[in-house]
């Protein structure tokens, strides 16, 4: 219970989602805890997955260029990427979730169709925002829980681009996280593999002139072995071998079915917070964003109303020191 | 119910996420890594593997259904091995293979065309006898001792190009005019041309065969499976033995080829003679490898 108040008095959402506290500031204090609540979550699973891919690339910096300054810089790069990716992914489906909810709530024409009764031109500005912040509060309240149907063709090869993508980053921290996880009994393996007599006879086997099959086993035995030995100057720092595919090898040979049940566990880890974002009331369609909409939607009708007062104005100032009638309409030939 | 589904999700991420952090921890993870296949994966570096051959012999009719056109005829090819293990291939051959390994033979001044003939007429043995060498799980050592056993276990028959040159009298002994397997090793095969050694499929065939016949038939199974080996002759001793490297020590009998290569030598014309028993003559050399 202390980590819900903790989580729903904080407001980490708003240096990633820009979850600003005056957009909630109308809003009830159970449901403003529950927004940065979900909010707050949402911002750390993000950071945690790009933790893990921080973590992804230092991974595969030592495995590829045994080197941890080199390991480091990759690291960063590669959580960069990730998170300007999820960044953008986590954004796309918001402004898609805040482009429905606005498109939802908003039907104007009948709006501004009364106001074209009503004698605005005389309307001061600050009864112009009482008007609207009226409006607004109508708003609110006829849409309390904003219903609306999120599906579209287009949101289908959008959404299948965005798995495609999210799968493609999972697969990537999968297996390097399965290198970390493993890596003492892969070294085990490969130190065995090394030492096995069996490749060791193999690889001094001479290349023989008629069988290609076992030519192929030759090499492929010196090359296996190429790949374990340890350079005397550069020491293997992470994983006791040169080749990421071989490491990889061994690492499917021994986990077997335990490897894809971790990728998925991954690719579901990395794909939960897609889902809450696209599937979620509490994000598409939660308070947060309601309001949002609600804001641009008053700044739409403040302005209109302004606009529409000022037109009328010109238009009385026209009528009454110019012929009007003769300027705007066209007399017939 | 929609908050239900943030909860729900929320709890199913940060278990993922304690699941991964206590992978990283070390104990709970030896169930899941099991190297027992790595084990399985280096077995296929074994050199003694199936030998991919271009079987010219088996004739494809590409205009129609794909199928094997030739007639085979089959042999059995039995042997007790050094530990007195009853082994028994049934293996097939095209028909009329004993001709044409006899044709081609008479038309070899060397060993090599006789091997490089009869390799294929031998295949379906050569594999049977790597299908038994991996069931039994054999070594090198084991593996060689299985194909050479299989020779050895034939009695001796001495094989001339003369045409009757049987009955003889020689250094190491009297042969009968009897071109057939004697248990004492006496018979004798005269008018064997060019140069008195039967092919390996010959040999295979007729069960008859002297030193450089033996020889050369181990150097056929044991190349295809892979060995490194060699038909080794010496001059001074008119006589050849199988050549065999990676087997041996400083008190084993060897040979060279032209480069030097050291071949230890192994010879085939007993059932009680095994490889470490010394081969007289010091001017072994590999005369096909």
């Amino acid at each position: 219970m202390d980590h819900k108040l903790k989580l729903s008095t904080m407001n980490l959402g708003k240096y990633i989602f820009g979850v600003r506290e005056e957009y909630l500031a109308k809003v009830e204090e159970k449901e403003k805890g529950r927004q940065f609540l979900v909010y707050n979550n949402l911002t750390i699973m993000f950071f945690t997955l790009v933790s893990f891919s921080v973590i992804a690339g230092i991974v595969f910096g030592l495995m590829i260029f045994n080197h941890w300054l080199i390991a480091l810089g990759i690291g960063v790069f590669l959580g960069a990427i990730c998170f300007i990716l999820l960044l953008l992914m986590f954004f796309l489906n918001m402004t898609t979730n805040y482009q429905d909810l606005y498109l939802t709530m908003t039907e104007m024409e009948p709006t501004f169709e009364e106001y074209e009764k009503l004698e605005i031109e005389n309307w001061t500005d600050q009864k112009a925002l009482i008007e609207t912040e009226k409006r607004k509060s109508l708003l609110r309240e006829a849409n309390q829980i904003p219903n609306f149907d999120h599906f579209h063709f287009s949101s289908v090869i959008t959404s299948t681009i965005k798995v495609i993508l999210i799968l493609i980053i999972s697969c990537v921290v999968a297996n390097s996280m399965e290198f970390l996880f493993f890596y003492g009994s892969i070294n085990d393996s490969l130190m065995k593999i090394k030492s096995d007599p069996t490749i060791n006879a193999c690889a001094q086997h001479p290349l023989t002139e008629h069988n290609s099959e076992l030519n192929d086993k030759i090499v492929l035995a010196q090359w296996t072995l190429e790949m374990l030995k340890e350079d005397a100057e550069h020491p293997f720092i992470f994983i006791k071998s040169r080749s990421v595919l071989l490491t990889m090898q061994v690492l499917e040979m021994s986990l077997g079915n335990w490897k894809i049940l971790l990728d998925v566990l991954f690719a579901l880890l990395f794909l939960t917070p897609f889902v809450l974002l696209k599937k979620s009331r509490e994000y598409a369609g939660g308070l947060f964003l309601k309001e949002v909409a609600l804001v641009d939607i008053s700044h739409s009708l403040m302005f209109y109303l302004l606009s529409e007062r000022e037109r009328r104005k010109i238009l009385k100032h026209i009528k009454e020191h110019y012929d009007y009638e003769r300027l705007a309409i066209k007399k017939e030939e | 119910m929609k908050r239900n589904f943030f909860d729900v999700s929320r709890w199913v991420f940060w278990i993922l996420v304690a699941i991964m952090g206590i992978l990283t921890l070390p104990y709970f993870k030896n169930g899941l890594y099991n190297d027992s296949k790595i084990n399985e994966w280096v077995k296929n570096f074994d050199t003694i593997q199936p030998v991919p051959l271009q079987d010219t012999l088996i004739e494809i009719d590409t205009t129609g259904p794909v199928q094997d056109t030739l007639a085979y005829a089959f042999k059995v090819w039995d042997w007790h091995d050094f530990e007195g293990k009853w082994h028994s291939i049934r293996f097939k051959f095209p028909v009329g293979s004993l001709d044409s390994s006899m044709i081609n033979r008479i038309h070899s001044y060397e060993y090599k065309p006789l091997y490089e003939h009869d390799k294929r007429l031998l295949r379906d043995l050569i594999r049977q006898m790597k299908d038994e060498i991996n069931e039994a799980n054999l070594d090198y050592f084991g593996a060689l001792e299985y194909v050479c056993s299989s020779i050895q276990d034939i009695p001796y028959t001495l094989v001339v190009s003369e045409p009757d040159g049987c009955p003889c009298e020689k250094k190491f002994g009297s042969f009968s005019a009897y071109c057939r397997v004697q248990p004492d090793g006496q018979g004798c095969c005269e008018g064997v041309m060019p140069f008195g050694v039967y092919a390996p499929f010959e040999f295979t065939y007729k069960e008859t065969g002297d030193c450089d016949t033996r020889a050369l038939l181990a150097f056929t199974i044991l190349k295809e499976m892979g060995f490194d080996v060699a038909v080794m002759v010496s001059r001074s001793k008119h006589h050849s033995v199988l050549g065999v490297t990676k087997i041996g020590g400083p008190n084993n009998a060897y040979g060279r080829n032209a480069f030097g290569k050291k071949y230890y030598l192994w010879e085939l014309t007993n059932p009680d003679w095994r490889f470490g028993m010394n081969v007289s003559g010091n001017d072994w050399y590999a005369d096909l490898e």
